[in-house]
């Protein structure tokens, strides 16, 4: 920090210091008050003719009229009322836990002896209504596919949500993985997923 | 001279740094664990006490507690287990060993001793660590050294150095001007099983 001149005095009088960037390479298009470049120079919330970020062939074009402005769209099918969530009425999501870095470290030795397995949480009283006791293998399902795994109780969730936590390889479920529940919607212009837009039910695996 | 361990558990964010520090620093087998990270209020880690949405989430790094009067040491019947009298770790010495695990169902701390009924395995080929640590037996008994080969150099544990949240403190705690010392006098602290009476070297500010 020193190195760059950034020192506790130089904070407390400019209040914030940077330490990338200058000003003819600003650290973000219009740092240091620079123009953005688009027609007005400003940051411009209006786009007239939006274009998709990428296009592999889908039907943006009927989209991005849309989308001149930025617009909220509700999930497909994690959402009140929608038809998944009526036959699937648990919430899929996929943790981070502390123990990778979205997939890194899933075959690291030294942790798997203390995080074992993958593991489906859910809420105490979803287990409840499903028969399934802490430590149940089960199996988590929806029209796209299912996995079976280790399922556990977890406190910290409310009913109707469960979740197994993201990077573990197929090799280390019983059945499946956590990507097959997953769905691939996509945002015909931002291209963007909302993998936590997903709905599943669980059951006690029977093999 | 009493050494000792001062944990913030209003700190602790149970991440586990500690272990794996420790881990590597001694070169301790696949399967051996010389502190544990215990989530309060469950066999799970991570998974809170309480039920939604009045849950709480708290740590209990454990670890041998280093006692002032070890239930251990009266057991061991060759003096393989030891309070070392100038600084009051509790040490393991695996050539006086015989494996035959007193100390292990005397002391009340569950898991923080572990026996090796194997050949010492590693995951990695090479040794990690310190070279001065001692190397790990077959049928011997071992456990935390609070980093003896160190600490007796002025160095502190792996584990204190490790920490992201400086939720772990280390010094001599008959010093009144050890930070160890001063913050068990400023704060409210809890041992782990007091009832047993064996007097734990190791404080959780609470």
């Amino acid at each position: 920090m020193r190195e760059k001149g950034i020192t506790k005095q130089r904070v407390l009088e400019e209040k914030a210091v940077r330490s990338f960037g200058t000003e003819e390479e600003p650290w973000i298009i219009g740092g240091y008050g620079q123009e953005f470049p688009t027609p007005s120079g400003r940051a411009e919330i209006y786009c007239e003719i939006p274009l998709a970020r990428y296009d592999f062939g889908q039907d943006w074009q009927s989209e991005a009229k849309e989308q001149q402005f930025p617009v909220w769209l509700p999930p497909y099918e994690n959402w009140p009322g929608s038809e998944a969530k009526k036959k699937y009425p648990l919430s899929y999501l996929q943790l981070h836990e502390r123990w990778r870095t979205h997939s890194q470290w899933f075959g690291c030795a030294t942790f798997r002896e203390i995080d074992r397995e993958p593991l489906c949480h859910i809420s105490r009283e979803d287990a409840l209504e499903r028969g399934i006791t802490d430590g149940d293998i089960v199996e988590v399902f929806n029209d796209r596919d299912h996995c079976v795994v280790k399922g556990i109780i977890d406190e910290s969730l409310p009913s109707g949500v469960c979740c197994i936590p993201k990077g573990w390889q197929r090799y280390q479920f019983i059945e499946g993985g956590f990507q097959e529940l997953t769905s691939n919607a996509v945002d015909a212009c931002s291209g963007g997923y909302a993998f936590y837009d997903a709905t599943v039910d669980v059951k006690k695996w029977e093999d | 001279m009493r050494y000792g361990f001062v944990i913030d558990t209003k700190r602790c964010i149970g991440c586990h740094s500690c272990l794996v520090a420790c881990r590597f620093e001694n070169n301790v087998p696949s399967n051996v664990w010389w502190n544990r990270i215990l989530t309060d209020g469950g066999d799970r880690i991570d998974i809170p006490e309480g039920s939604f949405p009045n849950v709480s989430l708290a740590y209990t790094p454990v670890a041998c507690q280093h006692c002032e009067d070890p239930a251990c040491v009266k057991v061991c019947p060759v003096g393989a287990t030891y309070k070392d009298p100038e600084t009051g770790v509790v040490r393991q010495d695996y050539e006086k060993c015989i494996g035959c695990r007193m100390c292990m169902s005397a002391c009340p701390y569950n898991g923080v001793r572990s026996f090796n009924w194997e050949e010492p395995a590693y995951h990695v080929d090479v040794a990690f660590g310190d070279a001065a640590v001692p190397k790990h037996q077959k049928h011997t008994v071992e456990k935390c050294t609070m980093r003896w080969h160190r600490i007796t150099k002025g160095e502190e544990p792996a584990c204190i150095k490790t920490c992201p949240e400086r939720a772990r403190h280390w010094g001599d705690l008959d010093d009144p001007d050890s930070e160890v010392a001063k913050l068990i006098a400023s704060r409210e602290y809890k041992q782990l099983l007091p009832e047993e009476g064996t007097r734990p070297s190791v404080y959780y500010l609470v």
